[in-house]
Formats: C-alpha cells, sequence, structure tokens
C-alpha cells in the first residue's frame, strides 16, 4: 500500500512537471503549414500548460491555460501571447481567451470538426461569450 | 491592585489559547470551504453557459444559500465552533451572520425583531464593504486619470 502511494505520488508529481504544453488544433481548409507554425509556437512558451487553435477563414481563434504559478500575471501573458500570435498571422483576425469555459468549448468544437458553416456559429457564440461580464 | 499587575494575575490564570491549533483548523475549514466553491464554480461552468469570470456571482450566491440553510438546521453553529474564522471569514460567513440574526431575533416579532436585527452582524460587512469598494475605485480612478495604469 505504502508503495502505491509513493508511486502514485511521483507519478503526480513527474506529470505536474511536464515541460511542453499540449496543443490541440484544428484547421477548417486544412493547411497544415499554419497548424504546425502556430503549434511549434505554443509550445515553445514557458507560461503555458496548454494550447487549443481553430483556423477558419483567416480567422484564428486561440484559448491557453497558464500554469498554476504564473496565474498571478494571467492577464499579462495572455496579452503579450495575443499579440505575438497576432505578428505571426498578421492577415488573420486573432482572438485569444485564457478562460477555462472557453477553453473547454473550443476543445469540443476540436473533437467534433464541424462544417464551415457551423464552426463560424460556434466560433461567433464562443466570442460572445467571452465578452459578456455578468 | 494596578491594572498591570491585574492583566499579570489574568495571564496567569486563564488557560492558554491553543494557537497553532487554531490556525490549523481555521485553514482546512476554510480551505474546504473554498474547494466546495470552487467545485460548484466548475460546475456552473461546465453545465450552463458561464465563464470563469461570470460563474463567480452565481457561485457566491449558492454558497450563502447552503450557509443560511445549514445555519437553519444548527449545523453552521458545530462548523464555526470547529473552525472559527476559516468559517467566518470566507463568503458563508456572511449568509450565518444574517440568518442567525434573524433566528436570535425572531421572537420579538417579524418587523422589529427579524426587520430591524437581521443586519446586526451582516451590516458592518454591507458597510465597510462599500466603503472600501469606493476607496478602490477612487484610488483606481486617479491612477487611470494620471496615467499610471488603464482599465
Amino acid at each position: 500500500m505504502k508503495k502505491l502511494w509513493f508511486i502514485s505520488c511521483v507519478l503526480l508529481l513527474v506529470g505536474g512537471c511536464s515541460e511542453r504544453p499540449q496543443v490541440t488544433s484544428y484547421h477548417v481548409e486544412d493547411n497544415q503549414q499554419e497548424l504546425e507554425k502556430l503549434e511549434e509556437f505554443i509550445a515553445d512558451q514557458e507560461k503555458i500548460s496548454e494550447g487549443s487553435a481553430v483556423f477558419f477563414d483567416h480567422e484564428l481563434v486561440v484559448t491557453i491555460q497558464v500554469k498554476p504559478l504564473s496565474k498571478f500575471s494571467k492577464e499579462k501573458i495572455t496579452k503579450s501571447f495575443e499579440k505575438e500570435v497576432k505578428s505571426l498571422f498578421p492577415d488573420h483576425k486573432v482572438f485569444v481567451s485564457s478562460d477555462l469555459k472557453i477553453s473547454w468549448e473550443l476543445k469540443k468544437i476540436i473533437e467534433e470538426q464541424p462544417e464551415k458553416d457551423k464552426v463560424k456559429k460556434d466560433l461567433d457564440k464562443l466570442q460572445a461569450l467571452s465578452k459578456e461580464a455578468t | 491592585m494596578d491594572a498591570k499587575t491585574y492583566q499579570q494575575t489574568v495571564d496567569q490564570l486563564a488557560p492558554k489559547r491553543p494557537v497553532l491549533k487554531n490556525c490549523l483548523t481555521a485553514f482546512l475549514t476554510g480551505g474546504i470551504i473554498c474547494g466546495i466553491g470552487q467545485i460548484i464554480s466548475f460546475m456552473y461552468m461546465y453545465f450552463f453557459p458561464f465563464t470563469e469570470r461570470t460563474s463567480s456571482n452565481p457561485t457566491v450566491a449558492t454558497m450563502v444559500f447552503i450557509a443560511m440553510v445549514l445555519t437553519g438546521l444548527g449545523i453552521y453553529k458545530k462548523i464555526g465552533q470547529f473552525g472559527g474564522a476559516g468559517s467566518a471569514v470566507p463568503v458563508t460567513g456572511f449568509g450565518n451572520a444574517v440568518v442567525s440574526a434573524a433566528i436570535e431575533h425572531k421572537s420579538e416579532g417579524f418587523i422589529l425583531g427579524v426587520g430591524g436585527n437581521i443586519f446586526k452582524l451582516a451590516g458592518s460587512v454591507i458597510v465597510y464593504g462599500v466603503f472600501s469598494a469606493f476607496v478602490v475605485a477612487l484610488i483606481k480612478t486617479i491612477l487611470v486619470q494620471v496615467g499610471v495604469i488603464n482599465w
């Protein structure tokens, strides 16, 4: 029993220390070059633990999860991340959010991989949801 | 006997407070209450269209409601005896303060008793909460006007 505890603790520790952020993405027009470019960029971020992205008709929606210890400066990290993504994809309308709910919803879209019309509807809904203040 | 020697005698005779144990139980109780709050917040985000920012309002309302029900059933009293400040500082302490005052003064009638005394304890929370919010907003407005920070 003690051994089991020890192993699970070590696994938890090691799992928590995974360095590179997990990235999931979906490109409606299936442009692998753009996908790889963004995935590499997110994977290189030190303060981010998770990232998801959807490309759709010159629109790019990205959600990130900031690492627990960096959560105090979450807003700043999100802003600088958004700036850098915008400079990487200057011809795209970029939207970045670090909200957990938006991240969950975007992951659902990535899993479903819907058609163009539905993606547009879902992404518009997502952006409207993120603007709600109360 | 002057005031100083009196205080010394009191200190000698009074039982020592287990400060460390009290801190630990308060930490645990407060932590558990906040953990439950986090779970409720996640539930609002998962099952309803609330974001991380907007889920805080319904979470606070739910926590206060739960504390009110527990106070009515007499369970929050026991939690308070065990956790001390750990049960009073989170927002659940506010619900407890409102309902316990209402229960206490119920015998004096609904208008002068319950109505007049329901915010007897929680009133100070509201007064100083509003006042400190005003002060913080004032400071922020001045800083924004000066150009030190943005909204």
